[in-house]
């Protein structure tokens, strides 16, 4: 169960395969997540990342194909099982009338190694609100609340599903940093979102699903440059320059000029790499513009319309 | 058992101030109206007075609203966010449902303690044995309806059927010979409704079978209709439960 990096998998999934009807929502999906790192499922809505995570968590059991976390088997193993991963849901609904601490003390009184409710509240911001009724919380206090019971028991792993859903853009990024803290205390997070923002800035790696398969799976980075084109860097040289100083460059796929601009696209750390090159030949460089193709450029390339779905299968297959 | 989740629980329904009302001040308010302040309320019934047998039959009728709504209650949190949330830790099921038990137990008892006190100091009178037993055959017979609440709420999964079940309890009571004194015909079709053995149960200790018309009526009677109806609404519940399960 280590992998090359030396990182233990913490859950390994093995050709899951899960159906309702005719067409399966999961299928034939294989991925493992690495101790300490925050894993994103990414994909459309319906794309089968919610029914993956609820096979994960023990909540259903699939069709076919193998589950294991931490070494348990999520529906053999259920009750060692939620002593140690906590699973926020994308749904999870309170009593109207129980209080914030409450709420937490309650979930707290579950596990055999709980962690303090006070400690959590300070953790969550939700110090303040402690004696307030989940039905006068905001969305975004919820959400932190049903983050704080996904925490309660000490986890080893943290599941949390759609976590920023209607939160507004503050209460967003709120959340964010509070999932790195999470991260920081040793946690590991496996999160589903269709937020390509979220992913990018949270995940250490991300899998793209797609009508309930794999479509890709790497770093935020890695998928973005090889589905989005990479990075685009234009620049007014100060004197004029032969090209082939750039395009000889190991990462640079093409490089043009826009009037007095140039503009030069390719992988990798492009920035100074091309600035170097232009140095050595007496070159300096005014009104620099980078672009890099984002997750998003990735996702609506790799999911697009339906018609797209033929390149979509190659990429799967990579 | 959790102490800290039936405390939570317990906390959770003092904050329901509706419910509270119809469990426990609605029983009681209709005790005072029907036990302490008719003319009959000192005559005698079996081993104790007309108040007596009113205070039976109201503390009856609080006790089968709150495990009603109890057990209907726990059926829609069960199948809502709450009950997926709950079932992601190591929680047992067993645990929540003894604890569940607990609490409509507690609840039963609220209206059942209320009505027996103001009963004690509004002139009910009967024999220790007919206080003891009717009051542990009222809270401890309650509990089938609790699997009534589970069956309505499982069957329809809203709250409003939860509602509609507990106000069905007024219709079983009046067809039950809690609200009113039946006799004849409408009296030997109130012997198969849910609420008349249980009630008639609660009351034997006091009447020891002899109904306000005059009639008397052996012990299996009661005992038949409690049975019969447990187990028709236990095994409602059971079908409705793993039909919902298998839905999921």
């Amino acid at each position: 169960m280590v992998r090359s990096s030396g990182r233990r998998q913490v859950i390994v999934v093995d050709r899951l395969r899960k159906a309702y009807g005719p067409a399966p929502a999961v299928d034939e999906v294989s991925f493992s997540v690495e101790e300490g790192e925050i894993f994103g499922i990414i994909g459309p809505n319906g794309a089968g990342k919610t029914t993956a995570v609820e096979c994960i968590a023990g909540l259903r059991e699939p069709d076919g194909g193998t589950v294991r976390v931490l070494g348990l088997d999520p529906q053999r193993d259920r009750a060692a099982l939620h002593e140690h991963v906590g699973v926020q849901l994308q749904e999870g609904a309170m009593p109207p009338k129980i209080r914030v601490a409450e709420a937490l003390e309650l979930f707290a009184s579950f596990y055999r190694h709980p962690a303090s409710a006070d400690e959590l509240m300070v953790l969550l911001g939700l110090s303040a609100k402690r004696h307030e009724y989940f039905k006068r919380l905001s969305g975004g206090l919820k959400q932190r609340l049903s983050v704080g019971l996904a925490l309660v028991g000490n986890p080893t792993i943290a599941v949390l599903d759609e976590l920023t859903t209607g939160l507004d853009p503050q209460a967003r990024r709120d959340t964010w940093e509070l999932i790195e803290h999470v991260r920081d205390r040793g946690v590991t997070v496996l999160l589903v979102t269709h937020f390509m923002d979220e992913a990018e800035r949270l995940c250490n790696r991300v899998m793209l699903v797609d009508h309930g398969r794999v479509t890709a799976l790497d770093t935020p980075a890695a998928l973005a440059e090889s589905a989005g084109g990479g990075t685009h860097l234009s620049f007014l040289p100060s004197v004029p320059f032969s090209l082939e100083v750039l395009t000889r460059l190991p990462d640079v796929s093409e490089v043009v000029r826009l009037g007095e601009r140039v503009q030069v696209t390719g992988t990798g750390d492009l920035v100074p790499l091309v600035l170097n090159a232009l140095a050595h030949v007496g070159v300096q460089t005014h009104q620099v513009q980078v672009h890099s193709a984002t997750l998003e450029d990735a996702f609506v390339r790799l999911t697009g319309p339906p018609t797209a779905a033929a390149p979509l299968a190659e990429v799967g297959r990579r | 058992m959790n102490a800290t989740f039936t405390l939570i629980e317990l906390k959770r329904i003092a904050r329901d101030r509706t419910g509270l009302f119809f469990t426990a001040v609605l029983p009681a308010f209709f005790f005072i109206i029907f036990g302490t302040t008719v003319e009959s309320k000192d005559t005698a019934i079996g081993s104790g007075n007309v108040a007596t047998y009113v205070m039976i039959s109201m503390a009856a009728y609080g006790a089968v609203t709150a495990t009603t709504s109890t057990g209907g209650q726990a059926a829609m949190e069960r199948m809502q966010g709450w009950g997926r949330q709950l079932g992601l830790t190591p929680l047992k099921d067993a645990h929540y449902v003894g604890m569940k038990a607990v609490i409509a137990m507690v609840v039963a008892g609220i209206p059942v303690l209320l009505i027996y006190a103001l009963g004690a100091w509004a002139g009910a009178r009967g024999s220790m044995g007919a206080w003891l037993g009717s009051g542990l055959i009222v809270l401890a017979g309650s509990a089938i309806f609790a699997l009534y609440g589970v069956l309505i709420g499982t069957a329809f999964r809203s709250e409003s059927a939860v509602g509609v079940a507990s106000g069905s309890v007024v219709i079983f009571a009046f067809l039950g010979n809690i609200f009113i004194t039946l006799s004849g015909p409408m009296l030997a079709v109130a012997k198969f409704t849910p609420l008349y053995g249980y009630v008639s149960l609660a009351r034997y200790p006091l009447t020891q079978g002899y109904l306000p018309d005059g009639s008397w009526e052996p012990l299996w009677v009661p005992l038949a209709g409690v049975i019969g109806w447990g187990l028709v609404f236990g095994m409602l519940a059971t079908w409705f439960v793993k039909r919902g399960r298998d839905r999921q």
